[in-house]
């Protein structure tokens, strides 16, 4: 049987066809977008692999090209699918398949992990209980922010919401340290464990240890 | 208005890009938005109040060839301070003083845009607040310094590194100077003779020392305006929504000994004095933690 060790840090992410990733528009093109997704080259993003807005699926013409940047301008952040990896360089091409779950994301957190941490499951774009999304892009950008329609608008955040978020991103972070994997309900435990501690105690140490000790334990005990 | 601000931030990017600040210069407006709301309702994004510190660590005496040093990290940033005295001849107009001679660097390992000269105008702005700072002679007794009035004095040169960069530099820097002076022992000098015959014996017997009294040195606390709020300890992602920063030095009794505005953008008046106010009540913690682990660090060493 053959082994192979994959490094935990310093390697960077590489795209595997049907991958879900968030990412970071950098530059406008010309009938494409480039968006960094923490791989060795930009991913592209085709203008013809996007829905235009009011879900509509056509063929863009000159107008459209013009428009890009009303759409998506740099800095933007993105979630989309891998649809393909370039022989050569290994360059990915992703695109917005469906309109329901892909598209610019709206106010929320950023945390990136590394990318190995991410298990590959069906999901990845997970609608918790307690009225938080967290996507878990494949390449190691975790978004974590309200339950949202994309292209809707979004209400004012409220303060509990507020802290579910805070909470959230600093479990996982916490569970990134430690080089625990992630997936949703190793995501939800540490957040049960962590509702013991204030939302800004989960930056200490101690707190980060303890919390991504408990949810691995936890989540062994349930697999077996 | 947020599109207002935007366009403000947008245009604070190539500044920010090219003084190496922030390692984090492009944000979605969506994001800054979450961040500027947070940061005005009091609860930031990872759960800080706007007058909360992130987790410091300090250790000193780490460096052995020197007189006295320390190495502090905050958040992802960390320094390395060192402190080395030499016997120099003083200053013609200031015969009766010693001096403090504060550098700072930038190691090419924090980050690739610190190879060559791209990290000079950080590192120049750094030493200018550090220098400010300790500018006065109120904050270390420079009259201790003075070895004989008129002809010799010590200087202490303290080089300040930065290992690794990860937003809020002069404050996790001064922290790290306090503790490194804290630290520093000084050997003691015999003088003999008069005029001519002066003779200075400089003690070679390394437990023939004396410290240095900083009961009233400052330290750093940078505040930064976001929004329509202000707060400190900014983290990279914070700092790339933010525009005008003020650093206060906070003397250990809640004076101020220096005030600095910098950064692109303007801060409101009345603005300013409520930041002054925060930078005091927070600076003034900042000293009793510091001084209360440094008393404990001294004492684990005489056991």
């Amino acid at each position: 049987k053959q082994w192979y060790q994959r490094r935990v840090r310093g390697s960077r992410y590489r795209g595997e066809v049907g991958d879900i990733v968030v990412g970071r528009i950098t530059e406008v093109q010309q009938k494409k977008w480039k968006v960094d997704c923490g791989s060795r080259l930009d991913c592209q993003l085709q203008l013809s692999s996007v829905y235009l807005p009011g879900n509509v699926l056509r063929r863009k013409n000159l107008n459209d090209e013009l428009m890009m940047r009303e759409y998506f301008s740099e800095g933007d952040l993105i979630c989309a699918e891998v649809a393909e990896v370039g022989n050569l360089d290994g360059m990915l091409k992703i695109h917005m398949r469906t309109h329901e779950k892909y598209g610019k994301l709206p106010e929320g957190l950023l945390i990136k992990v590394p990318s190995v941490l991410i298990k590959r499951s069906k999901l990845h774009f997970h609608r918790l209980p307690c009225n938080a999304t967290v996507i878990l892009g494949s390449n190691g950008f975790v978004w974590v922010g309200p339950h949202f329609i994309p292209e809707q608008p979004i209400e004012a955040i409220s303060m509990t919401l507020r802290e579910t978020i805070a909470r959230l991103g600093n479990v996982i972070r916490a569970l990134a340290a430690y080089g625990v994997q992630l997936f949703d309900t190793i995501i939800l435990t540490g957040y049960d464990i962590s509702l013991k501690y204030k939302v800004k105690e989960l930056l200490k140490p101690e707190v980060m240890e303890h919390i991504a000790q408990e949810s691995y334990e936890h989540s062994q005990h349930q697999t077996l | 208005t947020f599109q207002h601000y935007f366009k403000r931030i947008n245009l604070r990017r190539n500044d920010l890009r090219r003084s190496g600040l922030t390692m984090v210069t492009q944000l979605s407006n969506a994001e800054v938005q979450f961040i500027i709301d947070g940061v005005e309702q009091d609860f930031r994004s990872d759960g800080r109040a706007a007058e909360d510190y992130r987790q410091i660590e300090l250790e000193t005496r780490v460096l052995p060839n020197t007189n006295g040093s320390a190495r502090c990290k905050l958040g992802k940033s960390e320094v390395l301070v060192g402190v080395k005295a030499e016997v120099v001849d003083v200053d013609v107009h200031a015969p009766h003083i010693g001096k403090l001679m504060i550098t700072a660097d930038l190691s090419a390992v924090a980050s690739p845009k610190f190879v060559g000269k791209g990290s000079e105008a950080l590192e120049n702005d750094i030493t200018n607040v550090l220098s400010f700072l300790y500018n006065s002679t109120e904050t270390v007794p420079l009259k201790d310094l003075c070895i004989v009035k008129g002809e010799s004095c010590w200087l202490l040169n303290i080089d300040v590194l930065f290992v690794q960069c990860g937003g809020n530099l002069f404050d996790v820097a001064s922290i790290a100077l306090k503790a490194a002076l804290y630290s520093t022992t000084l050997p003691t000098v015999r003088v003999s003779g008069e005029g001519i015959e002066m003779e200075m014996e400089v003690s070679d017997d390394p437990y023939h020392v004396w410290k240095l009294d900083v009961s009233s040195c400052p330290i750093c606390v940078t505040l930064h305006q976001i929004g329509s709020s202000f707060a400190v300890d900014l983290s990279e992602e914070e700092v790339a929504c933010s525009e005008g920063y003020l650093h206060v030095g906070v003397m250990p009794d809640g004076e101020v000994s220096s005030m600095e505005k910098a950064g692109a953008g303007n801060i409101d008046p009345t603005t300013l004095l409520e930041m002054v106010e925060v930078g005091v009540r927070v600076g003034e913690e900042i000293h009793r933690q510091l001084n209360k682990q440094l008393d404990a660090e001294r004492s684990l060493a005489k056991l």
